[in-house]
């Protein structure tokens, strides 16, 4: 703060320019810094003044000028506040500064080596800076080129520095030290009068950490780093620390591969302004429960406007197409209304375009595998099964009640207010009137009927201890289920106990319901069951729930008699074939499926014709019977036998037909071939065949004669003999029964061999 | 002119087109006969013909022996034969094994045909099987098929020279029981491989050179042989 006395103002008079003030409406405190030096004389005079920042330069460009001749630097600092601050990162704002200096390495946000500069010091002696670097002041406040210096004790700012090269005026006051930006009058920064010193505000000064090397960073890499935060965790992140960088606008490709989630849905805002005009429809089925009574499929349907609910139970998908019908006739008796759309997955049993186009509907759907755009009966779904899992563990009833509990909960949840429709109650939207809850008891809870009086005898107890099932549509009465036979019926006389609630004693074997009535739940299928059969009977084994398998058909599978001119074995393991009786199909390993038309034929081809094993088979069969008879006649022709009694003491060997398939590469039959051999196994060395053995040429001979050709370029030709075998001439006598298919006039006859036949062991040596 | 048969398989080698399909005629009035045309499968090689000569191989046969032995897919060994393979006996070896080890050795055997290369190995092992000895490391039959399996082929040269040459050795009391020695040898006509040998000599050698000169005898017998083979031709 010291500076010359032939600069001080307070000394000398103010120059005329200085006269010029603002009267800002802003109520701060302006000095004009070359005033500062006896700032605290001049407090009692409280000359508010405001500078405009060209008047702020030229103020400091005159300073400057009258400074060159009193050397570079003429700083002093107090020393007894440098040892205080010595170590600190304190700033202190010095008007007499040329520079910006520090005796910090680490706060550079960057650095760099320059030309050594020597800095005179106003007490002669000079000091070196070899570095220069930018400091990060506060959050908006940063000064470029900031010298190093080692053996200073504490950081000073250049104001002179600081206003000449930055967009900033300053006001000094009494305490305090402003830094403003200078269009829009914003607070930078400020310094407060400590120890005589004006200090840069601890609060609005940056924490410094110990990063340093930023300057040759990738701008991503501290999205990397950080483990590829998003956005927003960054930015608060670059709030603390000021070194660390990220660019808003790039694009991470990572993040999106390993984060990207789908695009929440926005909650449909339109609500159908009548009943039926929207309906929406979902089929689900619950897993390993088997039901009472054998439903295993629940058909959903849902009002856009009412939020009214209407559970259907199907024992089978195909039944959807009846009860959608039911449901139009329904809604066009009860509430004179005809649906016009019906929205649902893509379940193909809601796949029935001609039963829409015939009344109208439009049918939506929902895209693959996005049940959010279905979400008003996912939604109820939910919603009906938090219920019915509640009243189900509260009441202790096994597993294949589920059904009963499901119907009870849509029957709860129409009279109560459902949020979809803001609060009002699906019941009273429909049928406009409000629900009767004088009816409503605790599903499940323990309850006494009394018997019907022409079925006692007077010893009979008079009531029966039953549990609570719900209730019948159209029925005024209860569901009950009797807990020793097991009998489910509805009664009106039930006295209830709600707060008790009775476990279903037998479970150790099958339990078996009888119905007095064909379904007692209300709007099923209607199809009537016949109670005693034995696939009525529901097992109920929570505790064996490996007995849960499915039930297999016991019925032989054959394929339809429209077949029967096609080869349709293989498209059986086409066709994932479900056969339920294979545990482990054949086709679950071995698949046609990638073979094109004319492999598929081929195959088709080689596997429908089967070379027969057996004379008996292939004699069925004009083919064979035709080429069996042209081979014996060959053999007649070549004088292969000839057909004799067979003399006493000698034996016959046998013969058998050998077939065999040839076929082209289309799979065509090429040819039948059929070839007689004789039994050779059956003859006896010495008696039937002395030699078995045959010349043959050696392999060395077979290699010398193709070198030779090679040698001498030879032709070289290959031959092959037709039934070579048949050619030879037998010198034994063998006797070989008659061939299947060849009738002789007296019975016993053989044929004595004359010539070679396939099969005889001296066949290879004739 | 030269008429080769193998039971029912005839070649017919010459250089008068004329001549051949003459006999071509008269076979097939004798007999009936099918002609194959060109030489190109005969007994399991597979015949070509190039302007470097004819090669023959095996391909089609070494593949069935792998279908047969279920080891398409194995991964085939580089070396027939380890080096430092001992012999030992095994007396719990059953006979199925045995039957099915001894059925590879007879397959491999057909494959040296084009094979001279693993000849040694097939043989050293064919001994062990026939006097019922196996190693410990490798008994099974399937390692072996898989060392012998990796065809190749054989070529002969088209080269005018028809100089014979032979090449003789034996190891000495090379059979780890019988001490009985091995001999070997290999006979070029020209340029081209046409016969070798690996066999267990019939007797004992009390010397190496006695069994060199046992090994020499059978090398002079098969070049006398193909000597009065080359003579009728």
């Amino acid at each position: 703060m010291n500076h010359s006395a032939d600069e001080c103002y307070s000394k000398h008079g103010f120059p005329p320019w200085m006269k010029q003030r603002y009267k800002s409406n802003i109520n701060q405190i302006e000095t004009q810094q070359e005033a500062s030096r006896n700032m605290e004389e001049h407090n009692s005079q409280k000359a508010y003044q405001f500078l405009t920042s060209e008047q702020v330069q030229q103020l400091l460009k005159i300073l400057h000028n009258s400074e060159q001749s009193n050397g570079r630097v003429n700083i002093i600092s107090e020393e007894k506040s440098t040892q205080n601050v010595k170590g600190n990162i304190f700033w202190v704002l010095d008007t007499g500064a040329i520079d910006h200096f520090t005796c910090l390495r680490n706060i550079f946000i960057s650095f760099r080596k320059i030309k050594p500069l020597k800095i005179n010091l106003p007490n002669g002696t000079f000091v070196q800076s070899n570095y220069a670097g930018t400091v990060r002041l506060t959050e908006n406040l940063t000064i470029y080129d900031v010298y190093y210096v080692l053996a200073f004790t504490l950081n000073i700012v250049s104001v002179q520095k600081l206003i000449t090269h930055r967009d900033f005026q300053c006001v000094f006051s009494q305490d305090v030290y402003q830094i403003q930006d200078t269009h829009t009058l914003k607070m930078i920064g400020h310094a407060r009068l400590v120890e005589g010193l004006y200090r840069v505000a601890d609060e609005d000064m940056c924490s410094v950490n110990n990063i340093t090397s930023f300057r040759t960073c990738n701008i991503d890499i501290w999205h990397f780093r950080l483990g590829y935060p998003s956005n927003k965790i960054l930015d608060n992140i670059c709030k603390n620390y000021t070194g660390i960088k990220y660019d808003l606008n790039n694009i991470c490709e990572y993040c999106h591969y390993g984060k990207q989630h789908r695009l929440s849905f926005q909650t449909s805002e339109i609500v159908t302004s009548d009943i039926f005009d929207l309906i929406h429809v979902d089929i689900w089925r619950p897993f390993n429960i088997s039901f009472v009574h054998r439903h295993r499929y629940f058909l959903t349907l849902v009002d856009d406007h009412s939020r009214h609910t209407w559970v259907f139970l199907m024992k089978n998908k195909s039944e959807t197409r009846s009860l959608f019908n039911n449901f139009v006739i329904y809604a066009r008796t009860q509430f004179n209304r005809n649906i016009k759309i019906i929205r649902s997955d893509n379940g193909s049993e809601f796949n029935c375009k001609e039963f829409y186009d015939n009344l109208g509907i439009i049918h939506q759907t929902s895209c693959v595998e996005t049940p959010q755009q279905n979400s008003v009966v996912e939604r109820k779904h939910q919603h009906i099964l938090n219920v019915a899992r509640s009243i189900m563990f509260h009441s202790n009833l096994p597993k294949p009640f589920w059904n009963y509990a499901i119907s009870h909960v849509v029957f709860i949840i129409n009279c109560i207010s459902s949020a979809g429709i803001s609060f009002k109650i699906p019941y009273e939207v429909l049928y406009k009137q409000k629900p009767d809850f004088s009816a409503f008891k605790v599903f499940g809870c323990l309850c006494f009927v009394s018997t019907i009086s022409n079925n006692r005898s007077k010893f009979d107890t008079r009531s029966r201890k039953c549990i609570f099932l719900g209730f019948k549509n159209g029925v005024k009465g209860y569901v009950v289920l009797d807990t020793k036979s097991r009998e489910i019926f509805i009664s009106r006389d039930v006295v209830f106990y709600e707060e008790t609630f009775v476990q279903l004693e037998d479970q150790n074997g099958r339990i078996d319901f009888e119905e007095d009535q064909s379904d007692l739940l209300y709007e099923s299928g209607g199809e009537h069951i016949n109670v005693q059969q034995e696939d009525t009977h529901t097992q109920m084994e929570e505790n064996t729930p490996e007995d849960h398998d499915v039930r297999r058909s016991c019925k032989l599978r054959k394929a339809p008699d429209y077949l029967k001119d096609y080869h349709h074995q293989i498209h059986n393991s086409i066709i994932s074939y479900n056969n339920t009786q294979v545990r482990y199909p054949i086709s679950s390993v071995l698949r046609y499926n990638s073979l094109n038309k004319n492999q598929l034929c081929l195959i088709a081809s080689v596997s429908s014709h089967v070379e027969p094993k057996l004379y008996e088979k292939a004699v069925k069969k004009e083919e064979w019977r035709n080429v069996m008879k042209n081979e014996i006649e060959a053999l007649n022709i070549n004088e292969t036998w000839s057909i004799i009694d067979l003399p006493p003491g000698k034996g016959s060997i046998g013969c058998k037909w050998v077939y065999k398939l040839k076929f082209n590469a289309d799979g065509k039959i090429e040819c039948y071939k059929v070839r007689l051999v004789a039994k050779g196994y059956t003859q006896v060395e010495g008696i039937d065949y002395h030699e078995t053995f045959s010349l043959v040429a050696k392999i060395t001979t077979i290699r010398l004669l193709i070198v030779v050709a090679t040698a001498k370029n030879w032709h070289l030709d290959q031959l092959d003999v037709n039934n070579a075998f048949l050619h030879g001439d037998l010198d034994e006598e063998v006797y070989m029964d008659l061939p299947q298919g060849l009738c002789t006039e007296k019975p016993n006859q053989v044929c004595r061999l004359k010539k070679s036949l396939y099969g005889l062991k001296q066949a290879s040596r004739q | 002119m030269a008429l080769l048969v193998y039971v029912v398989d005839i070649i017919l080698a010459g250089d008068d087109a004329e001549q051949i399909s003459k006999v071509k005629e008269f076979l097939d009035r004798k007999f009936k006969i099918k002609d194959l045309g060109r030489l190109s499968f005969f007994l399991g090689f597979e015949v070509t013909r190039s302007k470097q000569g004819i090669h023959i191989n095996q391909r089609k046969y070494a593949l069935d022996i792998l279908v047969d032995s279920g080891m398409l897919a194995a991964k085939p060994y580089s070396t027939p034969i380890t080096k430092d393979t001992k012999m030992s006996l095994d007396q719990n070896k059953s006979t199925h094994e045995e039957e099915v080890y001894r059925r590879a050795i007879g397959k491999l055997l057909y494959l040296t045909n084009t094979r001279p290369d693993i000849n040694f190995a097939v043989v050293f092992k064919s001994i062990r099987s026939i006097s019922k000895y196996t190693s410990s490391s490798s008994s099974q039959p399937g390692s072996e098929i898989r060392k012998g399996v990796a065809y190749s082929r054989l070529v002969f040269p088209d080269e005018s020279n028809m100089k014979l040459n032979a090449f003789s050795d034996s190891d000495w009391a090379s059979c780890n029981f019988t001490r009985r020695s091995t001999t070997r040898f290999c006979i070029y006509m020209g340029a081209a491989l046409i016969s070798w040998k690996t066999k267990k000599q019939s007797t004992v050698s009390r010397s190496s050179s006695e069994a060199k000169y046992c090994a020499l005898a059978s090398s002079a017998c098969e070049l006398q042989w193909i000597k009065t083979l080359l003579q009728e031709l």
